[in-house]
């Protein structure tokens, strides 16, 4: 972490207990800063993050809904939504700006900076033209 | 010293898988993200860790080939599915333990030193409806 890029407040939603502590050492790189990990979102902490980082696999819900329950939740945050096959429901999640979508097949290197484009996508509030 | 093959489709999470079996005091026999029987078999293994959640395996199918051509190969499963019964089905097709993945990863190593010393692990949780 430096001046210029402090580090990226993360949190993930891990629903496999076992795996819980692997996060630790999966986010543990540049830029990163892991704050929280939980097993449900109602478990997450309220408070600020830069990106959420959900396990997707494994929950009843699409994952389009976890993430509205994790933005109902905690505001506008970005998500990495992290899954073992790329299907059409964690595809589909690919239209929001502020979600990048991840295999489980991915190296700890190319999960990072999944975690970190999510990251920058802060999300823009856009204002219809003439509402000002 | 013990040995224990991963089988881990996740593979974002072999690593930590590797570290449990390193914490149990067994060596890693081989580490795999697709199920290969005759690899596992070929490793000969004292035990093997299947996770096959999310996959298109049959957990009892993969446990009746490994009785049937491997019965020194005590298989672990682990898994978050959860039923009635699952237990008796997995035990009754020859697995040594089955672990629930709400198991901390202090759980799993014990479990894992349970059953590479002999013993089984029937975890309760998997049985919740």
């Amino acid at each position: 972490m430096d001046q210029e890029h402090p580090g990226y407040r993360v949190c993930v939603v891990e629903p496999q207990m076992v795996f819980r502590n692997a996060w630790r050492t999966i986010v543990a790189g540049l830029h990163l800063d892991l704050v929280a990990v939980a097993r449900s979102i109602e478990e997450l902490p309220r408070a600020p993050y830069d990106v959420v980082v959900i396990d997707a696999d494994g929950h009843a819900e699409p994952c389009a809904a976890l993430i509205r329950r994790i933005r109902a939740r905690l505001g506008d945050v970005p998500v990495c939504a992290v899954a073992q096959r790329p299907t059409l429901d964690l595809l589909s999640c690919r239209t929001d700006e502020a979600v990048v979508c991840v295999l489980k097949t991915a190296s700890n290197h190319i999960m990072r900076r999944a975690i970190r484009e999510a990251a920058k996508r802060r999300i823009v509030q856009r204002v219809p033209a003439g509402a000002a | 010293m013990a040995s224990v093959y991963i089988v881990e489709p996740q593979s974002l999470f072999e690593p930590e898988l590797e570290r449990l079996v390193s914490l149990a005091g067994a060596r890693v026999a081989g580490s795999a993200a697709q199920l290969d029987l005759d690899e596992i078999i070929a490793a000969a293994p004292d035990a093997v860790l299947l996770d096959l959640d999310f996959t298109a395996y049959d957990v009892l199918d993969v446990l009746d080939v490994l009785q049937a051509e491997a019965p020194a190969i005590r298989p672990v499963v682990l898994t978050s599915e959860r039923g009635r019964g699952r237990l008796d089905r997995c035990r009754a097709y020859g697995a040594a333990a089955v672990v629930s993945k709400d198991a901390t990863d202090l759980e799993m190593v014990h479990d894992l030193r349970v059953v590479l010393d002999g013993g089984s692990v029937w975890d309760q949780r998997v049985e919740a409806a």
